[in-house]
């Protein structure tokens, strides 16, 4: 069923919302809000949109769940980050109109110049990550990606916030992978393969409606 | 004693009545026993060690408050506002469709996708609701994103600036009062009853003037809580329980001795002088909520 007009039927059945940006306010995000008012079981949740999108509250609950993470520190003040992050570090902005976009600086005048950006002239804070290992990304599919340095982290990340389609930004060490945030995947990036992918994996799907 | 958090931002002092309020709230912490700081986007990471937050800075999904209150809330902190709050709050289609769900009467609500941007979708809208109408965008707040207009030109271009950050856009009903009723509500309990009136000329209680950066506000008139009428009273706890349990700000009209709720907020205003004016123990109850547990 397409968005438009599911978000006026009173549908009743479980959803698995497909669409492939779930970032708030977007299509995909009022498709699960609207699952949720109709009490139907919806994957994913739009708390978890909400949460998985915000790199710190990303990176919270993946640790609490026992996941690597880089180490960050939210704030809007360069002397703070340099104090708590070394370089190379990577950026994440924290403002509303910010789409998973990152910087990676390598000295003081790159931070300042990223914190002001990022920060639109310091009105937001930036999520800093020490950037400690090689930078990946990787497509997700309900949980499965074909980078088998990503794979666990991103089975282990799917368990956590039930995103059916999302970029997973990791940096790897040693062959250990530490999550950095979390991404949308615009449609158009979609492959036939990866729609392949998705329909293989839809039937599985079914077991995490609980 | 209970450690409070406020997380504020620099435009929460700029307003002397804001600020003065502020001052009551650590005032009445700090006369209760408790202790109150002021905490900022800089210091977030020190919010696991307090045991509440208070939020007073503008909260949205988007903003950063909504990242203090979801790490308060992992933490295991009691906050106010709690994440659920601003999530619905912070999006008032989320907010109209738990009143419809709920039986609450509300303006009569229509939404719009970018999709069913045409003039066939427009002109049945403006048949249904009448002309003018009232465009909202889902973010809203302080009157802000909130626009009239009675021609499918002036639909078409509000639509497409409010449809940058929203999908959905709302589309209500235009009813002019002389004043819109406020009633904060904490936890099922009515706190304070205002009026914000309407400034002469104007149809909303905050306007900006064209070409300027300033806003005119309508004046807030204050009264009891025991005197406020028990019917809006009851309407207003009502939206408030569709909602959620927290501290919530309800705007309703009153049309021919009827009370339709135009929105529930989240984070509501408390200016000293204003809300508290009549009912000046609000400060003890909201620490008081926030101490408890």
């Amino acid at each position: 069923m397409d968005s438009n007009t599911f978000l006026k039927t009173s549908h009743r059945d479980s959803i698995l919302n497909l669409q492939s940006d779930y970032r708030y306010m977007r299509m995909g995000y009022y498709v699960s809000m609207q699952a949720e008012i109709m009490d139907c079981p919806v994957i994913p949740s739009s708390q978890d949109s909400l949460d998985a999108y915000r790199p710190p509250i990303f990176l919270l609950r993946a640790s609490k769940r026992g996941l690597n993470t880089s180490p960050y520190i939210i704030s809007d003040n360069v002397k703070d980050i340099m104090f708590e992050v070394e370089f190379p570090m990577i950026l994440f902005p924290l403002h509303p109109a910010s789409n998973g976009g990152y910087k990676v600086v390598k000295s003081e005048g790159s931070l300042y110049r990223a914190v002001r950006s990022l920060g639109m002239n310091q009105k937001y804070p930036v999520c800093a990550e020490n950037l400690f290992g090689t930078l990946i990304s990787a497509k997700c599919l309900l949980g499965s990606t074909d980078n088998e340095e990503a794979s666990k982290i991103a089975e282990a990340v799917y368990d956590e916030f039930k995103l059916p389609i999302c970029r997973l930004v990791l940096q790897v060490l040693d062959g250990e992978p530490y999550l950095c945030s979390l991404a949308s995947v615009h449609s158009e990036e979609l492959t036939s393969e990866d729609l392949k992918i998705l329909s293989f994996r839809i039937g599985a799907a079914e077991k995490d409606f609980g | 004693m209970v450690e409070i958090a406020c997380f504020v931002e620099s435009y929460n002092f700029i307003d002397s009545e804001e600020a003065g309020a502020l001052e009551n709230f650590q005032k009445a912490a700090e006369g209760l026993g408790h202790s109150f700081e002021f905490i900022t986007k800089r210091n977030l990471q020190r919010i696991p060690l307090y045991d509440a937050l208070f939020i007073r800075a503008t909260t949205d999904p988007s903003y950063t408050a909504y990242i203090a209150s979801r790490m308060a809330y992992e933490s295991g902190l009691q906050v106010l506002d709690d994440p659920r709050s601003i999530q619905i709050c912070g999006n008032k289609i989320h907010m109209y469709k738990l009143l419809q769900k709920a039986g609450i009467s509300f303006i009569p609500t229509q939404y719009v996708t970018r999709e069913e941007l045409n003039p066939k979708t427009i002109e049945s809208i403006f048949d249904e609701l009448g002309r003018p109408l009232v465009l909202k965008a889902p973010y809203t707040s302080f009157s802000k994103y909130v626009e009239k207009t009675g021609s499918e030109y002036g639909f078409k271009r509000i639509c497409k600036r409010f449809f940058r950050r929203s999908d959905v856009v709302v589309v209500q009903k235009f009813l002019p009062t002389k004043f819109d009723w406020r009633v904060g509500v904490l936890g099922s309990e009515v706190l304070y009853v205002c009026k914000y009136t309407i400034p002469s000329g104007r149809w909303k209680h905050g306007t900006k003037i064209r070409g300027s950066s300033r806003t005119v506000w309508g004046s807030t008139q204050t009264i009891h809580r025991s005197e406020a009428p028990q019917k809006l009273k009851e309407c207003a706890v009502s939206a408030c329980n569709a909602i959620g349990d927290s501290l919530f700000g309800v705007d309703l009209k009153e049309i021919n001795g009827e009370f339709t709720v135009v929105e529930v907020n989240d984070n509501p205003s408390i200016y000293a002088g204003e809300e508290d004016r009549k009912d000046s123990d609000i400060y003890k109850k909201i620490i008081e909520y926030l101490a408890r547990n």
